[in-house]
């Protein structure tokens, strides 16, 4: 069947600027906001476009995002025209290969698409923080007859310069694009979120791949190449919250921006459309102990907080004990915070176990990681 | 466990007064997050049970929207089957509409021949029961049905359970009514029967005019066709009989929140319940709760002490809620003073007042006014 538009997530990075969290899992399925994971936004966004068929390309530690993703049933993939396949490297006649850059993630892939026989192919990254529906991008890409549409975010010109920034004539057709400019003469910085046409994407794909000096990327290759050959190549501005959750800093403060006293007008709000979807976990409801004190902070289902937690992010299945005060920070699944101890500035990782009376980060600024090796040690 | 189809009788629990005008006990909220046919639903799935019927006696709608995905309870929704069985002919007569009709017009899960035994259950009582060991003793006991009993040193906390005389064998001599507070064995309405025995029954029940229905059926069985075995269960159990025992059997959460852990957040064990993409709840710089149970999707920048806070209510700074169980989508403006008070989904208290209940007698507010 043919089908208008398919959607490939880029979901294979390690995510190596957060450390441990990426240890066993890819940066993609790192947990965040006390109930979603990276990639319920780019897959819930995809769901309330009206995408229906949806390919998740997974490379570095696979086994745990390919699980969370499975059928796509979670974003409502498994309908009857739905379709949501992981697609990590395989073995082929040609032999086996890794993917090596964005570009050759797609090239390797092309199976699949022509077997979905699409007119266009949206293509993101699966590690960013934003709601939205693609619906008008799409839109725009067919109305100019483009051969490729990028998304794009009007940065601080301050801050230009660590972007690939796209250069437009006054239809906001792309004339130039340049990977993080040293004097960047336009402030449009892409998403790396693209929808090519397909029959034009497939012929550049196989072009980059014959090039042996090709790096295979969206960025460096096929699209500096588009932008040779004179195709029409557009820059849609994209309004509203959008964060990359690159580093533990900005994971850090990407979850302090969800707090009631942090809010503003353009903070993300999960309660208006578009909805982000993720798993609901089979957790008791939330008690707050009869000495608890609660403030400013977002709490999933299944945590027991008996202790004083302020300005804090908390998963599903943390108990805080008695005692235990939790400051500015972001408590992942499953975390088991000891009577009497101090949490402050901390990104504490799945499963950790912090010791009664034990102090983390107290008094410090900086963010720390308490990570997983700590969870198996105990 | 193919060879086992249990059945959830609605037919056997007694109503909730205003609570359940609109919908029947088992799609009614408790704890927040769950409905009490969550309960039963979850106990048969985990006991490896996927054949699952549920005897609607009125309100289909209220039902089919909370269980209207079999993937949240079956382990696989291919090989079982999650059913609403509803009696159209009750519809015609009510006088007709009673659990034994409901079973003899959805009766093709008994032409099914690898059906052994089909286990009927009450929603009304909570537990967390595992069928297996049961159905093991049912099968050992020799006998054609067994009913799941309780032993309580006080019979007034099962004071609408009927109660059981088991004779030294191990068999069900009697059932009897009695609400005093004395050691009694409470019958929790649970039945395990032969399929050929239960369709023997079926037949002889159209012959016979005193019996209308599953537990009129039981007791003619136990005086004139056949012994039945008494099981004992030993686990948490509750009886939720009346609005009163609505709130005192919630509130117990609240007092001794070990239950929660014990009961609710047991990994080998979980419950299962039809979930809404609500987000995480949300504190404002100003909230301040204790003891208290909170849903995903709530905002609460007010106090909350002591009470059951549902999906998606928002408690805005300057209100107080105290002792209370709030369904989902209620509003508490600001300057309101709430106590011992139940009300249902979308309840808006507006203007600065004080509204109470005793902790005897909570005041219930139905669904959707605004006060």
């Amino acid at each position: 069947m043919a089908r208008k538009v398919i959607a490939m997530i880029l979901a294979g990075g390690k995510g190596t600027r957060l450390h441990a969290l990426t240890k066993k899992i890819a940066k993609p399925a790192v947990y965040f906001g006390g109930k979603y994971r990276i990639i319920d936004f780019s897959l819930s966004n995809v769901a309330n476009s009206d995408i229906e068929c949806c390919g998740v390309l997974t490379q570095y530690e696979s086994v745990a995002l390919n699980n969370y993703i499975g059928n796509g049933s979670t974003w409502g993939f498994d309908g009857v025209n739905g379709k949501c396949s992981t697609l990590p490297p395989r073995q082929t006649e040609e032999g086996a290969n890794w993917y090596e850059g964005t570009a050759d993630a797609i090239f390797q892939n092309l199976d699949f698409l022509d077997e979905e026989d699409p007119q266009y192919v949206l293509i993101l990254s699966g590690d960013h923080i934003y709601k939205t529906s693609y619906s008008d991008m799409i839109d725009f890409h067919i109305k100019n007859n483009a051969t490729c549409t990028i998304s794009v975010l009007e940065v601080d010109w301050k801050e230009a310069s660590r972007f690939g920034i796209l250069e437009v004539n006054e239809k906001d057709q792309i004339t130039k694009f340049v990977e993080k400019p040293k004097e960047p003469k336009s402030n449009l910085a892409s998403m790396g979120v693209y929808i090519f046409t397909y029959k034009d994407l497939r012929r550049a794909l196989i072009a980059d791949s014959k090039d042996p000096k090709s790096e295979h990327d969206f960025g460096k290759n096929i699209i500096p190449n588009l932008l040779a050959d004179n195709k029409k190549l557009f820059a849609y501005r994209f309004h509203g919250y959008w964060r990359d959750v690159g580093t533990l800093d900005s994971l850090h403060t990407a979850n302090m921006e969800l707090l009631p006293s942090n809010r503003n007008e353009e903070t993300i709000n999960f309660d208006e459309y578009p909805i982000v979807y993720s798993e609901d976990t089979y957790s008791a409801p939330q008690f707050i102990g009869k000495k608890a004190v609660v403030t400013d902070s977002l709490i999933n289902q299944g945590a027991i907080i008996k202790g004083k937690v302020t300005q804090s992010v908390i998963s599903n299945e943390v108990v805080i004990e008695d005692g235990a005060y939790v400051n500015r920070s972001v408590i992942m699944p499953g975390v088991r915070i000891g009577k009497n101890a101090h949490v402050n500035n901390a990104i504490i990782g799945p499963n950790t176990q912090i010791k009664d009376g034990e102090e983390i980060n107290k008094g410090n600024d900086t963010v720390v990681l308490i990570d997983y090796e700590r969870s198996l040690q105990k | 466990m193919n060879d086992v189809v249990a059945l959830i009788d609605l037919y056997s629990s007694r109503g909730l007064d205003l609570l359940t005008k609109d919908r029947p006990l088992a799609s009614t909220t408790f704890l927040a997050r769950y409905a009490f046919i969550d309960f039963a639903l979850s106990n048969f799935s985990n006991s490896g049970i996927d054949n699952i019927g549920v005897l609607v006696k009125d309100h289909p709608n209220s039902i089919n929207k909370h269980i209207y995905n079999p993937n949240v309870y079956l382990s696989n929704p291919k090989t079982g089957f999650l059913s609403l069985f509803i009696n159209e002919k009750g519809n015609i007569n009510p006088v007709f509409n009673t659990d034994l009709n409901n079973i003899k017009e959805n009766d093709y899960f008994l032409y099914d021949s690898k059906v052994k035994y089909i286990v009927i259950t009450d929603p009304s009582f909570i537990k967390k029961a595992d069928y297996r060991p049961i159905i093991e003793e049912h099968k050992k006991s020799g006998r054609l049905a067994s009913v799941l009993y309780a032993h309580t040193d006080d019979g007034g906390e099962f004071p609408h359970a009927k109660k059981l005389v088991i004779d030294n064998l191990g068999d069900v001599q009697k059932i009897y009514e009695d609400n005093r507070e004395k050691e009694s064995d409470v019958l929790l309405n649970t039945l395990i029967i032969d399929k050929s025995f239960l369709v023997e029954l079926l037949k002889l029940s159209n012959t016979i005019s005193v019996i209308y229905s599953l537990h009129d059926l039981i007791a003619y069985c136990i005086s004139f066709v056949s012994k039945i075995h008494a099981i004992k269960y030993d686990g948490y159990v509750r009886h939720v009989s009346s609005l009163q025992s609505y709130f005192k059997w919630s509130m117990e959460f609240i007092n001794n929140p070990e239950l929660i852990a014990d009961l609710l957040s047991d990994p080998e064990w979980s419950f299962y319940t039809t979930t809404h993409n609500s987000r995480p709840v949300l504190y404002g710089p100003n909230s301040k709760v204790t003891s208290s149970i909170v849903a995903n999707g709530t905002t609460i920048n007010g106090v909350v002490k002591n009470s059951i806070i549902s999906r998606d209510v928002t408690i805005e700074e300057g209100a107080v809620v105290e002792n209370c169980i709030l369904f989902t989508h209620s509003v508490v403006k600001s300057g309101v003073h709430l106590k011992n008070v139940i009300c249902d989904k979308r309840v808006t208290f507006k203007s600065k007042s004080e509204v109470e209940g005793t902790e005897d007698n909570p005041l219930y507010f139905p669904r959707g006014v605004n006060v």
